[in-house]
């Protein structure tokens, strides 16, 4: 496991030497919050907010939901572009897998993200917002221990749809289908328990989908030991079988390595 | 001597789609078969250094990526310090380094030495080990001065350095170079020519090299191994290959005479031009030294180079048939 750490360590060096990168998606990321929270407040004004959920509630849900996205780097680009250009065969030849190498790295960047959108981010949110969650300081601890678990299983996610290219030769529009599932059962827009009986949140929130966003971020609104644990418990439970399922995945991929030229 | 390296029967192709409409390239898309590699054999001993040439496309990088484990054959028995590449990977990873000249295994932001660290924990070295090792190796590298730069702000010469010492961290048994030299200067393909020469000989590495640049085959490596098409061609000591394939060398003079005339056996003109003329010298029929002192009685010489014939004349030599 030490090698792992050391990986995640220089990642998270890496990561955190690229200012303007960083810069650049936490402005975009505050534009995306301020708007989210504009629009939740328009609507609330008007009287047609859920009368179930505070105005703060909901405009700190919107935050953090966005935040799930720019919390995890973009693995799946990197994957990739290995996988195009043949890098990925030079990795092989390490006495360190190239799957948990990669999701090592993505661990260590994702760890100089948190540091700065958690920090920085409450006294803009909070400015924005104009109060605190109802459920205080615990619910936005909850929320942020869902968020590392939610982020590990997106890197995951990405890292799938990056060996995707294998197939695909194209990792993008495939990383674009998981992030509109997202966006549909994921809760992203409109809290889960919000969504209308066809789309029952009840199933939805035992989705992977879910799991990302919605029910970590849903712990705003329910921010106790029970509602934390079925939550957290659901993450890990899909942590789990994404890890193994993307451990056969990568074992198919070996056997697509082709590296030409020279 | 023990082997080190040692390839049996070596296969491998590669599936190319070809050229079809859009609905029949969807519906039942169609593949020609190339073989990069077909047959291939041979065996090296440890400490041995052998220079794997061939014209492009021939198969020796698909052959090296084979014997490092990034590849699957198709086909044959390859064994390295007693491993299977592609089947004990991680095990032959300690026995082995790597350089792929085109490729970097550097962290691009970050300096050098950040790597080596990265890759010492990756080999599992103990601390007390990684920092003899290295400042072992920067002392013999002289690249005190390079390895706290970011990767990024290094010259082709000052990276390929850092590359080999990446390589060479953990003590590999056995070193694998892709085309160490391609893109360096004159000063920076000598330097690293003698900086592998040395560590070899130093810790007993056995080295496997593809290149281009008889200088790398020459001033590196012991014995030649030639392949095209995917079938070794050749397989001689590099003191041979010199003698037997290398009979011709390119002479260049400059003179304060406008032209000349070298009429001499074994002397064929490439190109004439006012005050300079290139002639190849077949040596097996005049040596360089006749020539030259042929050319000194005509004129007044300047300038002389003497040079051997490019690669791919050696290689197109050999093919041929007529010095196996």
């Amino acid at each position: 496991m030490i090698k792992y750490y050391h990986f995640a360590r220089i990642a998270f060096g890496d990561h955190l030497n690229n200012r303007l990168r960083i810069f650049t998606r936490y402005l975009v990321f505050l534009l995306l919050d301020w708007v989210m929270i504009a629009m939740w407040d328009l609507i609330y004004k008007s009287g047609y907010g859920p009368a179930s959920i505070p105005r703060v509630d909901m405009a700190w849900h919107m935050a953090f939901a966005q935040m799930m996205f720019f919390l995890s780097p973009r693995l799946f680009v990197v994957i990739e572009s290995d996988v195009r250009s043949g890098n990925i065969g030079y990795f092989l030849n390490r006495p360190i897998p190239y799957l948990w190498m990669r999701l090592s790295e993505g661990i260590g960047a994702l760890l100089g993200n948190l540091l700065i959108y958690y920090v920085v981010s409450i006294p803009f949110i909070y400015w924005m917002v104009g109060g605190w969650p109802s459920g205080g300081a615990v619910a936005i601890v909850a929320v942020f221990v869902g968020l590392v678990l939610a982020s590990v299983l997106h890197l995951l996610f990405q890292i799938l749809a990056g060996l995707s290219t294998f197939w695909t030769n194209d990792a993008v529009f495939i990383y674009h289908s998981y992030q509109k599932f997202c966006l549909l059962f994921g809760g992203i827009y409109v809290p889960l328990v919000l969504y209308p009986s066809f789309l029952s949140g009840e199933v939805l929130k035992f989705l992977p989908f879910a799991s990302l966003v919605g029910n970590p971020v849903g712990l705003l609104f329910d921010p106790t030991w029970s509602g934390i644990a079925g939550v957290m418990a659901l993450q890990i439970f899909w942590l789990g079988f994404v890890g193994v399922g993307l451990s056969m995945f990568y074992q198919m991929c070996l056997r697509k390595v082709e590296v030409h030229g020279g | 001597m023990a082997q080190s390296v040692f390839v049996e029967n070596l296969q491998k192709s590669f599936k190319v789609r070809k050229k079809s409409g859009f609905l029949k390239g969807l519906f039942s898309p169609e593949y020609t078969t190339v073989k990069a590699v077909d047959g291939v054999s041979f065996s090296l001993e440890e400490g041995e250094r052998v220079a794997f040439v061939g014209p492009n496309g021939a198969g020796k990088s698909t052959t090296i990526k084979m014997l490092s484990g990034i590849l699957h054959p198709d086909g044959g028995h390859v064994e390295i310090g007693g491993f299977v590449p592609w089947i004990d990977r991680k095990s032959m990873a300690y026995k082995i380094g790597t350089v792929f000249g085109q490729r970097s295994q550097l962290w691009y932001h970050l300096p050098a030495q950040d790597t080596f660290e990265l890759l010492s924990y990756a080999y599992d070295m103990s601390r007390d080990d990684f920092k003899s090792r290295i400042k072992t190796l920067v002392d013999a590298f002289d690249a005190g001065h390079i390895v706290s730069k970011p990767v990024r702000q290094l010259s082709l010469g000052e990276r390929m350095r850092c590359e080999i010492i990446a390589s060479l961290l953990h003590r590999p048994k056995i070193l694998f170079l892709d085309e160490p030299t391609v893109g360096l200067d004159v000063v920076s393909k000598g330097v690293i020519r003698d900086l592998v020469k040395k560590a070899s000989d130093e810790d007993g590495t056995t080295v496997l090299l593809t290149s281009h640049d008889t200088g790398d085959m020459e001033r590196v490596c012991d014995r030649v191994i030639v392949i095209d098409h995917g079938h070794l061609v050749a397989d001689k000591p590099v003191r041979e290959l010199r003698s037997g394939f290398i009979r011709e060398k390119i002479i260049t003079l400059a003179m304060k005479e406008e032209a000349i005339a070298l009429d001499m056996n074994g002397v064929r003109l490439i190109e004439a031009m006012p005050h300079q003329l290139r002639v190849s010298v077949d040596t097996s029929q005049v040596s360089v030294e006749a020539v030259l002192q042929q050319a000194m009685k005509l004129s007044s010489l300047q300038d002389i180079t003497v040079e051997d014939p490019p690669m791919e004349d050696i290689i197109k030599e050999i093919y041929a048939g007529s010095l196996l």
